[in-house]
């Protein structure tokens, strides 16, 4: 059955959201969701490009304990660079604005978001913000770290501060506008019959990051306000000449900043549940308590940004309290790793690269976890904070963990978008070398920090070489396994074979419409008569055997 | 009539209003987080300069502040009444008052101009040459000027919404029954809020 | 908001209706501003500012409750509102636990 054919079967109004206008400006005026998401798509993987070209030319420095070509100066700009554009251009709206963007009106009935102007206002303020910081690049950079760190942000950094300030606070509007969009479109779009404990787990994960978004979002704002006010008029906020305390800085800057890495990973644990069942063949392992989970921790994470500040001159009865809560916020997430696992046990395990992709989060996701817990101990803290053992942790989680479950989504969901197949054996192969060459990168880097070699360092002690050359060798192996997606999914997308409606025999509603979705997402709004993830009956294993066919959550028992 | 306010994905016009209303609400709780952030600073930088604080604060002009205080109350009124006389079908009530609310809203705009125009002349704009020499006294001004230029420029976005009701309603372009008006409100009643917690901590410190 | 009015059909009546509700509270708020005005004279020592700010909280409520109409509105909503309150007072909070706990 040809491409062609496939679609003429279809009455006009299945259409395709990919033949509903061709024009440059079709795509840049859409409201449609799923326009919009790729939108974003295109949108992140130009900042991923730029983050990953900055930190690329600072490991190849690196290899060299003295540098070899560049300044100090540039080095700071480089590595401020990267964490700028990653995390508030690339990892913020990854899954949400792309995956969450298109799927969440698909699995939950609806035929948009609530609100399909604002979507697309969201993301012009996010390009907005991108372009403040690309300004900022190009005039020569910022050198505070992404952090921007009072007094040196504010008194004494000579760079370009308030261009990327003003870059970040823009996009933070988008994030927050998102937010909105997405609580709205859960309360009150729902089709008929999904009810909130029938709703799939990426649903509930976006569900959670959308009230991170709103509540934490506008803190950062505010304090890059302040930061602004200080700079720009010189009024004296966080100047300890004049009885500011730059720790407010700080404080401000965290309660934002902690909640927005479960920003980043709580989408990515939706995607993860949702990938697992599928190729499991498994229903989740005790759905309630992964709901509960998630909603912990987008709150619990709240109440924990002082362990950011262990040794910056906070009180220890407040670290005390701060350390207390984050090991409090570990279990839930350890609930859901335990969960997944059950999950996986008695199924009917198969590899394709989704399910590649979402073991390789499962573990990689668990160690940088542990390693957290060891930053919540004061005392490991005091020794390895600045160091690069802070940078291993974080890197785990949000590359290990985030950036993994992105390329499960991307796989996932991809005849789902693009109504294509990919290559799955190249696909396969860039999974498992991506997970090499992650922990090549950073492995070594747990022990640099470990034995003390400080994180923003343009040089440093000779014996800590072995581990830098290591940390780059690993990371030229993961720029390659980056290159590779790019280039099979461009292929699928020219000559590609037709995927069909469902070609993973996936429960989740977005499988029983089109594959691409017709632009108002199903023919007639669907009913639902079932929870998610029913691939086989309650209380029975699915045996080892022929695959039995599934049933989608809207199809009639 | 009821077909142009109605939106996609939205099939009724009662659900999309509870929609609007809801989604403001949500944004309305990012914009109290956004001015607790502002408030958290006062009162961090109060805790730790107590005394520069107390000195300083009285140098604001209460009376500008008051007058703010009840115009921006008295607007809210107007647009609790405009709001009310939209569900209620009242046109011309409600046209009146959403102007009403608009006119309040630049005659505080204006009041804030002549104040902010006397503390410059009293030279208390933080940097070199500020009035009070009093440790943390520039705190508390570098607080004052930002607070409420942001809620300033707050006000001007909601004076240009509720403008801009006025104008499509009195044309018919939308209806009175549109998610628009309940929403709009909503937002300017936050600004009020805003305000009047903002009133004390800036005007009536130190006066006794 | 899909709240109905009691419409008898009369708009002057409609009309009144409207003005009463709202007029209450503007007087209610218009004497705490002045008694707020009031009491900031008054030498109550460490006591002037959390009075000043108790009776902008009632002011606050009131706008919120009635003008806002939480009062007529769903539970989600008020839980929007009130989830605002309940993290800025744990960013307060928290952050307070390090200020006040400093040694010097």
């Amino acid at each position: 059955m040809t491409a062609a054919a496939l679609h003429d079967e279809y009455p006009p109004q299945a259409a395709s959201y990919l033949r509903d206008g061709h024009s440059l400006w079709s795509w840049l005026a859409s409201t449609d969701h799923k326009r919009i998401a790729i939108l974003y798509a295109i949108s992140i993987t130009m900042f991923f490009f730029v983050g990953a070209v900055a930190i690329a030319i600072v490991r190849v420095e690196l290899v060299n304990p003295n540098g070899q070509f560049l300044s100090d100066d540039t080095y700071n700009k480089l590595f401020t660079l990267h964490g700028i554009v990653m995390v508030w251009f690339f990892l913020i709206p990854s899954i949400p604005n792309t995956f969450g963007n298109f799927l969440l009106p698909l699995m939950i009935g609806a035929p948009d978001v609530a609100f399909p102007r604002l979507n697309l206002f969201s993301w012009y303020l996010n390009i907005a913000g991108g372009l403040f910081t690309l300004y900022a690049v190009v005039a020569g950079g910022v050198d505070t770290g992404w952090t921007f760190y009072t007094p040196f942000s504010t008194m004494f950094s000579n760079s370009h501060v308030l261009a990327a300030a003003a870059g970040v606070f823009v996009a933070g509007f988008g994030s927050i506008a998102t937010g909105v969009n997405f609580i709205v479109t859960i309360h009150m779009l729902r089709t008929r019959g999904m009810a909130w404990f029938r709703l799939p787990l990426f649903v509930w994960s976006l569900y959670a990051t959308s009230l991170v978004l709103v509540l934490a979002t506008p803190v950062l704002a505010v304090t890059l306000l302040l930061v602004i006010a200080e700079r720009w008029f010189g009024f004296p906020i966080f100047d300890p000449t004049h009885g500011g305390d730059p720790l407010l800085f700080q404080h401000l800057f965290w309660f934002y900043s902690h909640p927005a890495v479960y920003i980043m990973i709580l989408p990515a644990m939706g995607v993860v549940t949702e990938v697992i069942t599928c190729f499991a063949r498994r229903r989740v392992f005790g759905y309630t308590f992964m709901v509960y989970a998630m909603v912990a921790i987008a709150g619990i994470g709240f109440f924990v940004w002082g362990h950011h500040m262990f040794v910056s001159g906070q009180s220890p009865y407040a670290s005390l309290i701060f350390s207390f809560l984050s090991f409090v916020v570990a279990v839930p997430s350890a609930i859901k790793v335990f969960n997944w696992t059950a999950t996986l046990y008695r199924g009917q395990i198969t590899f394709e690269a989704p399910m590649l992709y979402a073991l390789g989060f499962i573990g990689l996701f668990t160690i940088g976890g542990l390693t957290g817990l060891f930053l919540a101990s004061i005392p490991i803290d005091v020794q390895v904070h600045d160091t690069y053992f802070v940078v291993a942790h974080f890197h785990y989680i949000m590359v290990g963990g985030s950036v993994s479950a992105f390329f499960a989504a991307l796989h996932f969901w991809w005849p789902k978008i693009t109504g294509k197949l990919y290559d799955e054996a190249w696909a396969r192969f860039a999974a498992i070398l991506m997970f090499f060459g992650f922990n090549f990168t950073f492995f070594p880097q747990f022990l640099l920090g470990y034995l003390g070699n400080p994180r923003r360092y343009h040089v440093y002690p000779p014996e800590f070489q072995v581990y830098h050359v290591m940390s780059s060798t690993g990371a030229s192996v993961l720029a390659a396994a980056y290159l590779l997606p790019p280039i099979y999914l461009i292929w699928s997308l020219l000559y590609g074979k037709s995927s069909g409606d469902n070609p993973w025999g996936a429960t989740g509603l977005e499988w029983t419409t089109r594959s691409p979705p017709p632009k108002h997402n199903f023919l007639a709004p669907p009913t639902i008569e079932t929870g998610p993830y029913e691939y086989h009956e309650k209380g029975e294993a699915p045996e080892a055997g022929p695959r039995v066919p599934h049933r989608a959550q809207s199809e009639p028992r | 009539m009821s077909a142009a306010a109605l939106r996609e994905p939205w099939t009724r016009l009662s659900r999309q209003r509870e929609a609007a209303t809801f989604g403001m609400w949500v944004f309305l709780t990012s914009e109290l987080l956004f001015f607790s952030g502002m408030i958290l600073i006062y009162a961090a930088c109060r805790y730790l300069q107590p005394a520069g604080f107390l000195v300083v604060a009285r140098e604001t002009n209460v009376w500008f502040g008051t007058i703010n205080t009840i115009v921006l109350l008295t607007s809210s009124f107007a647009m609790a009444v405009a709001a009310q006389a939209g569900d209620a079908k009242l046109r011309r009530l409600a046209i009146a008052c959403l102007a009403a609310t608009v006119a309040l809203g630049l005659a505080f705009l204006t009041i804030k101009g002549f104040e902010y125009r006397e503390d410059i002349q009293k030279h208390l704009l933080p940097g070199a040459g500020f009035a009070i020499a009093a440790p943390g006294a520039q705190l508390f001004f570098s607080i004052y000027w930002v607070t409420t230029g942001v809620h300033a420029i707050h006000l001007s976005v909601g004076i240009v919404l509720v403008g801009r009701l006025v104008l499509v309603t009195a044309r018919r372009e939308l209806p009175l029954s549109s998610p628009e008006l309940h929403a709009t409100a909503l937002y300017w009643h936050l600004v009020d809020v805003i305000w009047v917690i903002l009133y004390p901590l800036l005007y009536l410190g130190g006066r006794s | 908001m899909s709240v109905k009015r009691a419409g008898d059909g009369k708009a002057a009546q409609r009309s009144a209706d409207i003005w009463r509700s709202s007029l209450l509270v503007w007087a209610m708020l218009m004497l705490l501003v002045l008694l707020t005005l009031g009491l900031a004279y008054l030498p109550l020592g460490r006591f002037n500012m959390p009075l000043a700010l108790l009776i902008a909280a009632a002011k606050a409520l009131l706008i919120g409750v009635v003008f806002m109409e939480l009062r007529l509105a769903k539970s989600f909503i008020r839980l929007a509102a009130g989830a605002a309150f309940l993290w800025i007072a744990v960013m307060f909070a928290l952050t307070f636990s390090d200020l006040a706990s400093r040694a010097g």
